[in-house]
């Protein structure tokens, strides 16, 4: 009795020792299809030259710069067009399926693109000539501590460019020049290596190493370069007093050949150590990083100092660029001046990429500027000015600049909105404000009822687009002349719309199918159904969800001149409400349209082979998705739970939501055929989600019928569906579940095992959730 | 007297009861490594997002913080944390090595030998109390992550202690642990699966067994905590960054 009182203590003082934890996670993240880019323009190279296509309010800054130098009757120059756009970034890694080499092809293609990537860099190219020399390091550089700041903490900030590129680039050529000068095999040039690579071990602010004096009997030149190697490890130390008055020391040496970059060094050690100096910074507010004024403005002045000699060395352009640095810190009204009139032009800007950077610089941190120059006041009126104002200030300059953003910014209600179209309407082809201009002409017509006008219009211009590659420009005309549409044939003319980039759920999901399809495991397959196809744009979704009724949508489906793929997911989506509507005649319409594996199941049937169908295919939903919808991957399961569909259609989280945003009933759908739309969305929006709605059907179908041989598959997949479809937890209204199974799950599970317990969909259902 | 037969049966029943006990429980009595134990009681991860620790007590808050991101795709692509980090010099510190995995990426000695460089530049950080590596490694990818260990432990410096995050499951319903050689694995007892779109799990089936995972545990600021911490280092986790989640709001909590 003892052992087991024991034994039953020993258990019981284990169990209550049980840790316990709670979960969540985050993400994934989808990005929706884009059809009109308002962030930045199409093709910035076209842009550049002053293609300027339809101006948005969410432009960079460095696209309205180069904006209004054209509207201002500039262009970019040469040498400016080099700076601008910058080139895109390269992938991390090149795109090549490495699941058909064997091990060794790997491992060498690896080398060679580590190599590539090497040689692409200036740290790289350093590191290759350096090899030339002496044999790589062998291990990292073991430094004693880590640099303090100038109250005694650690500061890691990587974000800080300690050693920027120009560095390595100097120490190349240096170490390129010093082999010629004591040979390969020299003890000197062993010696400058190892002080450079002292240099460079503080490159990561998190050591501060210094290197050795040069020997006595070493060579002038030797001393010389390590006087200067000693300055800049100290100067990457952060140790910015001492490393201001090594390098002036240098400065004053005119037999080293590191002299003319003394007093420019020192200038920079200043500016270093006031940012270092201050004290007041919240690095969580976004405010602008604080340093100590005076000594700020004791590098302004060694700066201005060096730029007033008559040959400022290492060259004005240098010192003039690290000046700017200091005076829009300290001075910003006259650096904002100095930069805006510089980029507005008309004439290049010498400056040109400094000043862009300064211009960005300034809107980024939202720096006042008391007396905003013309083109920080037209980006203004960009992204936050009133109608009005851009209005006025257009009166009063009729400055072109300012006609692009008045008429962008006015709506229908503005007393100046028709003034705004007829200067529209002066404005030529050749303009670069024409296609913005053309634009918001016709928007501005067709919200102040002259849709005829609109239509007449756009009826001009659209033809010639068709012919050239998608932009914006032509997916926003298509949405205009989509609203004046005069009947439902003209709204599906319309309506289609070319991506201009992809990355929502669905448009993963088709992705996942085309890779499925071509096998393909470590690249993404060619899939021309994401890339190339057309598709709908929340406006045309909004209207075919809400809108339209089943005759409509079957029309549509119809419609030859639609593409197939559109045509699919119409029929998909239109046969999937006349289920759930247990429409049977336009089932039976529809399913002749369905795909082909999707009719195998459903027959037109509006009952139980249907909902097998709807089972067995977790894209199917009763609604399309702006973009590429979740119905053109119909087939394909998803990763992250975006199966069939939620009640009501869209909640948050839930990826690609149908468009719900509430629309005028369009002039094209007569009020009976709106009614009769309005009916049916009403029923379907009532119904159980999608896992519940089926689910039931398929218990009532399975009581009704308990021989038929796909009842036990039909409820294995309802137990799935409970499982990895949008889900309607019971809440009880704080967010949290009350309920971690779904009721037709544990039915369809409940009624599987007592049923059909040796049928092999019973044993591939062993849980339920 | 000699022992019965009978005692010996109930003594045997005792002693395998008393041992089955510490299988399910065997966390009831954690046992630090040596290595870490002398670490402060609680540890601060930083994660990537600008945070100011200058305040913290050093004697009670260690900070980890994240040092770099490690994305192992056709190659290795290494990104050094952006976000500043100010910490006291006294502060004990370790850097957390980050890895993480694109589509397609290639498992292979190269790589992880690149892996292993770019860990050490972490490893070689003047003043550092232990070295974190950070890999949520899919059951594909552990006889990867295990070789990674094995060179990572056999390059770095010898008495710097090696620590691990690790997902719960492989401290309770998993033994894929067994003979890594790090001197702990972190059970991190937050944002855990089952469903990552609705409800947040209830479950409380993450029973620790695994002895790498015993001397320590992984919270975060805004979720439930285990209830038994004693006797264990914790690592915390601000959801919201420090400058929200303060520590001195953990220090209530910690009462």
């Amino acid at each position: 009795m003892k052992t087991r009182i024991l034994i039953l203590a020993l258990l019981l003082a284990a169990l209550i020792l049980a840790p316990v934890g709670n979960v969540e996670a985050c993400g994934p993240f989808f990005e929706d299809e884009v059809f009109v880019s308002n962030t930045q323009p199409d093709d910035l190279a076209a842009f550049s030259k002053g293609q300027l296509g339809i101006l948005q309010a969410g432009f960079d800054s460095n696209e309205y710069a180069v904006a209004y130098r054209y509207l201002n009757g500039g262009k970019l120059s040469a040498a400016e067009l080099r700076a601008y756009p910058p080139p895109p970034p390269s992938p991390l890694w090149p795109a090549q399926d490495w699941s058909k080499m064997t091990p060794t092809q790997v491992a060498a293609a690896q080398a060679a693109e580590r190599q590539t990537q090497t040689n692409s860099q200036p740290a790289g190219i350093w590191l290759l000539a350096r090899a030339k020399y002496l044999p790589p390091l062998a291990s990292a550089v073991q430094a004693q501590s880590f640099p303090v700041d100038y109250v005694g903490n650690i500061v890691f900030d990587d974000s800080y460019l300690n050693c920027p590129d120009p560095a390595f680039v100097t120490a190349t050529l240096t170490l390129t020049k010093r082999a010629a000068t004591w040979g390969a095999q020299s003890p000197y040039l062993a010696d400058w290596i190892h002080g450079q690579d002292a240099v460079f071990s503080n490159c990561a602010g998190k050591s501060a190493t210094s290197p050795a004096p040069a020997a006595p009997d070493s060579p002038a030149l030797l001393k010389a370069d390590r006087a200067y190697q000693i300055a800049s490890a100290t100067f990457y130390a952060k140790q910015f007093d001492e490393a201001a008055k090594q390098f002036a020391a240098i400065a004053a040496d005119q037999s080293s050949p590191w002299a003319p970059w003394g007093q420019y060094l020192a200038a920079r050690a200043t500016v270093r150590k006031a940012f270092a100096m201050g004290k007041a910074t919240d690095p969580y507010s976004g405010d602008l990083a604080t340093y100590d004024t005076p000594t700020m403005q004791h590098a302004q002045q060694m700066l201005e100092a060096l730029l007033a000699q008559p040959n400022p060395m290492p060259s004005r352009a240098i010192v003039r660029d690290e000046l700017n640095f200091v005076l829009i810190r300290t001075d910003p009204e006259k650096r904002a001046a100095e930069l805006c009139a510089g980029l507005a032009g008309p004439k290049p800007d010498a400056n040109f990429l400094n000043d862009l950077q300064d211009l960005s610089w300034l809107l980024v941190k939202s720096v006042s500027i008391k007396n905003p120059p013309p083109l920080l006041a037209w980006i203004s009126a960009w992204r936050s000015g009133t109608p009005v104002s851009a209005f006025n200030a257009w009166q009063q300059n009729h400055a072109l600049p300012w006609l692009v953003v008045a008429i962008a910014k006015a709506g229908p209600t503005d007393a100046f909105a028709p003034a705004l179209v007829d200067e529209a309407a002066k404005i030529t082809p050749d303009s670069p404000a024409y296609d913005t201009v053309f634009y918001h002409r016709v928007r501005l017509l067709i919200a102040l009822k002259r849709t005829d006008e609109a239509r007449a219009l756009l009826d001009a211009a659209l033809p010639a687009l068709h012919s050239q590659k998608p932009t914006s420009k032509r997916n926003a005309l298509l949405r205009e002349r989509m609203a004046v549409a005069r009947d439902f044939k003209e709204f599906l003319e319309f309506a289609p719309r070319n991506t201009l980039s992809t990355g929502s759920e669905g448009a993963e999901d088709l992705q996942q199918e085309c890779n499925q399809d071509a096998h393909a495991t470590n690249a993404n397959a060619n899939c021309p159904e994401v890339t190339q196809d057309l598709w709908f744009d929340d406006d045309a979704a909004a209207i075919l969800n809400q809108k339209a009724p089943l005759s409509l949508l079957i029309e549509a489906a119809n419609t030859a001149t639609l593409p197939q793929n559109l045509r699919q997911s119409l029929a998909v989506m239109a046969w999937t409400r006349a289920v759930l509507l247990q429409d049977a005649k336009s089932v039976a319409a529809l399913a002749p349209l369905l795909p082909k594996s999707l009719q195998a199941t459903a027959g037109s049937s509006a009952d139980f082979p249907a909902d097998l169908a709807i089972l067995r295919n977790p894209g199917v939903r009763p609604y399309l998705e702006a973009g590429i919808p979740r119905v053109a991957s119909f087939s394909q399961f998803d990763e992250f739970r975006n199966n069939w569909w939620c009640k009501p259609w869209q909640e948050e989280g839930q990826g690609n939501g149908p468009s719900l945003t509430p629309q005028p009933a369009p002039a094209i759908i007569s009020s009976d055929l709106q009614a009769l739309a309005d009916s049916e969305y009403k029923r379907l929006q009532q119904l159980p989600d999608s896992a519940a709605v089926i689910g039931q059907r398929v218990i009532d179908y399975a009581n009704a019928h308990p021989n038929d041989p796909q009842v036990p598959e039909a409820l294995a997949l309802t137990v799935r569906a409970a499982h990895y479809a949008c889900q309607t937890f019971n809440s009880n209204g704080s967010g949290n579940s009350t309920s971690n199974y779904t009721p037709v799950g544990k039915a369809a599970f409940e009624f599987l095992h007592k049923n059909y317990p040796k049928s092999p969909w019973t044993a591939k259902t062993p849980y339920y959730y | 007297m000699r022992p019965t037969p009978a005692i010996w049966s109930h003594l045997t029943l005792a002693l395998a009861a008393l041992l089955c006990s510490f299988g399910i429980r065997s966390d009831a009595l954690p046992h630090p490594p040596d290595s870490l134990a002398s670490l402060p009681p609680f540890t601060l991860w930083a994660w990537e997002r600008r945070e100011d620790l200058r305040a913290i007590d050093t004697r009670r808050f260690a900070v980890a913080y994240l040092d770099q991101t490690l994305t192992v795709g056709f190659l290795v692509d290494r990104q050094p944390r952006r976000d500043l980090l100010v910490l006291p010099a006294s502060a004990v510190r370790m850097p957390v090595v980050r890895i993480e995995t694109a589509p397609g990426a290639v498992l292979n000695d190269e790589n992880r030998d690149d892996l292993v460089r770019d860990i050490l530049l972490s490893a070689h950080e003047p003043g550092i109390a232990a070295l974190q590596i950070d890999f949520d490694a899919t059951r594909s990818q552990r006889p990867f992550y295990r070789d990674l260990l094995v060179a990572l432990r056999r390059q770095m410096p010898p008495h710097l202690p090696l620590s691990i995050t690790a997902l719960a499951s492989w401290c309770s319903a998993d033994d894929w642990l067994q003979g890594l050689p790090v001197d702990e694995a972190v059970p991190m007892m937050f944002r855990m699966e089952p469903d990552r779109r609705r409800a947040p799990a209830t479950a409380d089936d993450f029973r620790i067994r695994e002895p790498l995972c015993l001397s320590s545990v992984g919270v975060s600021t805004t979720e439930p905590w285990p209830s038994h911490l004693a006797g264990k280092r914790m690592y915390v986790f601000a959801d919201n960054g420090w400058h929200i989640d303060s520590t001195s709001e953990l220090e209530r909590r910690l009462r």
